[in-house]
């Protein structure tokens, strides 16, 4: 070992004497450099500014909603009975000669979907990473990382038609729910999309954890099993809950497969295999035939900002999270 | 050297891909060209028009997209396009916007549209009043019991509330309250895109119901179409049968759920503009209505 150790150091290659950067580079050639040099900061800087335009416009366009509507309004709105009393409804309808834009049904619908699919994508999301970062062999997950990844490129619509078709067919013979296309068969369809997100983050969470954690696990006679955990997952544990963070990011965002399978109506419900509408369905369905500069209009923006809002802090927690982690890692 | 030939080359591409721009323009400027836009129901429709017209008239040149009435008449108000389409009349409020812009909106009658009512073939029922229609889509009835079948709760399709579709049947079926306000569909009915996904849905499921155009439906062996009733004591009349729609009905307003299709034009169509409609209501055009198994207008096609 000593001697290998010494032979090496021995073999080290000489430096060349005279390197390329001693030489006088020609005019022209800095000139290329600099041009290059501000083409990719005249992009970076485009991205960024894209962005922020988007942002403002998104603002610009939802707020003026608050003109015409109150902003109790995109909460609950009272409505007089038959009897003569108030109640108050949470409703969304806004085309309705007595409009009425509660958000909660959507929200609610949101989350109803989101959740149960970052459930189910966190089973076997976490499992996948696991499985490809501490348990299958190296070729194996040569073929297994890109192949899960693949699947995260299938168009949503693809998924959503097929839940549409085949799934909520299955789930209809299996369960006999309350409807056909329900927030289960959403959710399932959703999951699909996040389990590659989850995997894939986990897997690379798990990754950077160093070599030395898992040899010095092994080292005391703990199992593969006991090592992972034991060591690996606590150690991991903040990487694995923002590739969480951000599967359930994408799962609020996701709109072509709620809009195919979920039914789409506004349902305030707690039966999962009931129909429910999210943010995202609402604003595909109804932008497209809205008439311009209506309350309608300005509250399908409006909607954009409270779903533009969520992601946002979860992708910004997520980031922090990943941020802190590798910190942390660096030993 | 290398570098003034690449200059050299490249000058002489870019040169010669401009005098080619230039050929395009040239030949564009020559043809009349009409954009027509609008309603989703009307642009088959609008397409198999434009597609015949063009045939015959090769100098024209015909665009036609969708994106829904309402789109269209707000892109006819902008002056972005020449014909707007849509299957309703024009709003209150879109006759205004217009008088403030100094335009008078000129409509055309171009066909008639059926909506039937659907539902799952397993279903007992046949026929139905308007009144049970309209209380099963605002959700008074919520099972099939009520209205004479099965004893199952029933499923409501619809179309996306910006539908020029959604608003007849609204307007037509769900009428309005004794308080003069327009009544709502139930909360609970599932908002699916498109006619043709409501035939899927309603067809997979025993406990659906939908309405949209008796041509889409027309030919469909796996779903129903109801028979309506004006009231309880008229005849039961149905929009199609045994895949044929029932014209006759549909003209004389036996059939109650029919509308009229309309274009729009800003206050004068220019004679391209005009030539186009004049091939519409002619009888070749009112055939592809036929053809494209919407209702063409009364008296046109004998």
């Amino acid at each position: 070992m000593i001697a290998e150790k010494i032979n090496t150091d021995s073999n080290i290659p000489e430096r060349p004497a005279e390197s390329s950067f001693g030489k006088k580079i020609k005019k022209s050639t800095r000139v290329k450099e600099k041009l290059i040099k501000y083409f990719f900061a005249v992009n970076g800087v485009m991205a960024l500014v894209f962005i922020i335009l988007i942002f403002v416009f998104l603002f610009k366009e939802g707020l003026r909603s608050l003109d015409h509507i109150n902003i109790l309004d995109f909460i609950y709105s009272d409505r007089l009975q038959t009897d003569g009393s108030i109640k108050k409804v949470f409703e969304w309808y806004p085309t309705s000669s007595d409009a009425r834009y509660s958000l909660i049904p959507l929200i609610l619908g949101t989350l109803f979907t989101a959740i149960p699919a970052t459930l189910i994508s966190t089973i076997f999301g976490v499992a996948a990473g696991i499985y490809l970062s501490e348990i299958a062999n190296p070729k194996l997950k040569e073929f297994l990382k890109p192949a899960i990844e693949l699947f995260a490129g299938i168009p949503t619509v693809v998924l959503g038609f097929i839940m549409l078709v085949v799934g909520a067919s299955f789930f209809n013979d299996l369960f006999d729910p309350v409807n056909r296309l329900n927030a289960f068969i959403a959710a399932l369809g959703l999951s699909f999309v996040i389990i590659p997100v989850i995997a894939s983050l986990t897997e690379d969470a798990l990754h950077s954890i160093p070599n030395e954690l898992r040899m010095a696990s092994y080292g005391i006679g703990a199992t593969r099993w006991q090592t992972i955990r034991h060591v690996i997952l606590p150690a991991a544990f903040s990487g694995v809950s923002a590739s969480i963070i951000l599967g359930f990011g994408r799962a609020i965002g996701e709109t072509m497969i709620v809009l195919m399978a979920s039914g789409n109506a506004a349902n305030i419900t707690t039966n999962i295999f009931q129909s429910v509408r999210t943010m995202t369905a609402t604003i595909a369905a109804e932008m497209g035939e809205v008439s311009q500069g209506s309350d309608h209009y300005y509250s399908l923006f409006f909607i954009g900002i409270v779903l533009f809002t969520i992601t946002f802090f979860l992708n910004l927690f997520a980031e922090i999270i990943i941020n802190k982690m590798r910190k942390k890692n660096r030993f | 050297m290398l570098r003034k030939i690449h200059f050299v080359l490249t000058a002489l591409l870019t040169v010669t891909l401009i005098f080619f721009w230039g050929c395009k323009k040239k030949t564009d400027v020559e043809k009349a060209v009409i954009t027509v836009k609008g309603s989703d129901t009307m642009v088959n429709l609008s397409q198999k028009w434009a597609e015949v017209y063009m045939q015959l008239n090769p100098n024209v040149s015909i665009q036609v997209t969708g994106g829904g009435s309402g789109t269209g008449v707000a892109a006819l108000l902008n002056g972005t396009t020449h014909i707007a389409n849509s299957s309703r009349e024009l709003k209150d409020i879109e006759y205004e916007k217009a008088k403030s812009l100094g335009i008078t909106p000129k409509v055309y009658n171009v066909a008639l549209d059926g909506l039937a009512v659907i539902v799952h073939t397993d279903n007992k029922i046949n026929e139905l009043t308007l009144e049970q229609i309209k209380d099963i889509f605002t959700g008074k009835v919520t099972n099939w019991k009520q209205v004479g079948g099965d004893d199952i709760p029933i499923t409501l399709y619809g179309r996306e509330n910006s539908s020029g579709t959604y608003e007849f049947f609204k307007e037509h079926v769900l009428g309005k309250d004794e308080n003069g306000k327009q009544r709502d569909y139930a909360t609970s009915t599932q908002v699916l895109q498109g006619t043709a996904a409501l035939g899927e849905a309603v067809a997979r499921d025993t406990k659906g119901v939908a309405y949209g155009g008796v041509g889409y439906f027309a030919q469909r062996t796996d779903i129903k179409i109801i028979a309506v009733k004006k009231d309880k004591g008229s005849q039961a009349i149905f929009p199609a049968h045994n895949g044929k729609v029932n014209y006759n009905a549909i003209w004389n307003g036996d059939y109650s759920i029919s509308r009229y299709l309309y274009c729009f034009t800003q206050d004068k169509p220019s004679k391209d503009v005009n030539d186009f409609f004049n091939f519409i209501l002619s009888e070749e055009g009112q055939k592809l209505v036929l053809q494209m198994e919407y209702i063409p207008l009364p008296n046109k096609t004998n």
